[in-house]
């Protein structure tokens, strides 16, 4: 059996303006053999931001997707306000609900204090850690559009929304960046399920 | 309608006589299948679909049945028969339908007026739906096969209630640094492409897929879709960073 032993060093002063060549030793009890390898200096400039999140679920029933039906009437009562496009006849099965901003379903889902209105007229929630800052003004940036189909398959597509806050002709106006974190992952996560269980209970 | 009882039907029925009927009997439902060798050329063959639904009310021993069509074109034809009914239990449905459907013992009658004390809900005790499948093939077929998509019936399982799953994320950042598209393409066993939406680099992964977009001022825009959450973006974002490429030879 042939062992192969490796171990890079690095020689900085060889390399050039965007490339660092390292040496790398590669020997087994028989032989010994050389190979040098060029260190690609590509760097992560900014961290990576989630621009679209698509989650599939089904309700496991059939559903009442009609304008004045059981299910419009839930999400109604129970989530923030949707905007609702229903079925199409004779074109497709499916009903389309907007949330212009998870951060309203985010703090219907959220614990106690959220729920105790302290916080409701506030846009920005106050939050023990400041990675919770940056997820909440992600949150508040981010929209949720459901499909679902009269069959219970369920769609939910997260995404950055383009701002239109603030001014009328702020159409091409972009938030600014909100950090995004496996924590705010979280949390969207966290918002699908508490969406699901109440659409599967219509 | 083959769909949802393709597990009863069998895959292949062999044709070795001018007709074959299949029937699949269930106490509210009765299917027939009818296979008829009639036609000349490939041209010929078709099919056709009759449904009927069978009402009947029982009071002593009399049973009333109702045969309505549901049918386009003769929507609502209804016909009546009467059925001395002292011998069979009350609630066989389908296969009581099947047994006396065609004999002496089921006397079609025409008004349903002059039974009219009989025939309300009370005294309703069954409903059915026949449906009758007719396939003409050509004369020469020596057997039909039912290839029909069987995963349609599984259908029920996928409609099981599940928990929202990613199935779809994408992110957006930016790197920097001379890219050589050469040694990504061999670091990463690819051969050398460029992507869609005018990305100058394409690698798939495993876990989704990233893109490299032009230079812009020594930043770089770079894409990862279809990935299931933001730990493997980042992995493979660090492994494109920290790729090298061999230098053989030197």
């Amino acid at each position: 059996m042939c062992v192969l032993y490796a171990c890079t060093a690095s020689l900085p002063t060889i390399g050039t303006e965007n490339t660092r060549v390292t040496a790398t030793f590669l020997f087994s009890q028989n032989c010994n053999v050389f190979i040098f390898t060029k260190q690609l200096q590509i760097e992560k400039s900014s961290d990576l931001v989630m621009h679209m999140l698509v989650l599939y679920a089904n309700t496991g029933c059939k559903m009442d997707l009609s304008s004045f039906g059981y299910t419009v009437d839930v999400i109604r009562r129970m989530l923030p306000v949707a905007e609702y496009t229903p079925c199409i006849e004779e074109h497709n099965i499916h009903a389309i609900f907007r949330w212009p901003s998870v951060l309203d379903i985010y703090r219907d889902s959220n614990s106690a204090p959220l729920h105790a209105g302290i916080v409701a007229q506030d846009p920005v929630v106050p939050l023990a850690t400041p990675d919770e800052g940056n997820s909440i003004d992600f949150l508040k940036q981010t929209g949720l559009t459901l499909s679902i189909t009269t069959l219970g398959t369920c769609i939910y597509r997260f995404g950055k929304k383009r701002c239109r806050e603030g001014t009328h002709d702020t159409d091409h106006y972009t938030f600014p960046e909100a950090g995004y974190t496996s924590e705010t992952e979280q949390m969207i996560f966290k918002v699908c399920k508490h969406v699901h269980k109440i659409v599967s209970s219509s | 309608m083959i769909n949802k009882h393709i597990e009863h039907i069998p895959t292949s029925v062999h044709l070795l006589h001018e007709s074959k009927s299949l029937c699949i009997v269930s106490s509210a439902e009765i299917v027939n299948i009818h296979i008829l060798k009639q036609g000349l050329n490939r041209d010929d063959e078709h099919c056709e679909v009759e449904q009927y639904e069978y009402t009947c009310w029982r009071a002593d021993k009399v049973c009333i049945w109702e045969k309505k069509c549901q049918n386009s074109d003769s929507f609502g034809c209804t016909s009546l028969f009467e059925e001395q009914c002292s011998s069979l239990p009350l609630d066989d449905g389908g296969p009581k339908l099947v047994q006396i459907s065609g004999t002496p013992r089921m006397r079609r009658i025409n008004k349903k007026k002059k039974h009219a004390r009989i025939c309300c809900e009370k005294n309703c005790t069954t409903r059915i739906v026949v449906t009758n499948f007719v396939v003409n093939v050509v004369a020469n077929a020596t057997h039909a096969t039912f290839i029909s998509d069987r995963t349609i019936t599984r259908y029920i399982e996928k409609n099981a209630f599940s928990m929202p799953r990613a199935v779809n994320i994408c992110y957006t950042g930016t790197v920097n640094g001379k890219i050589q598209q050469t040694a990504i393409s061999a670091e990463m066993n690819q051969a050398k492409k460029k992507g869609p939406c005018g990305s100058e680099i394409h690698i798939d992964t495993s876990m989704g897929v990233m893109q490299i977009f032009g230079n812009n001022s020594g930043q770089r825009k770079i894409t990862c879709k279809a990935f299931l959450n933001i730990g493997e973006a980042d992995f493979i974002v660090d492994r494109v960073c920290a790729m090298v490429s061999s230098l053989p030879g030197k």
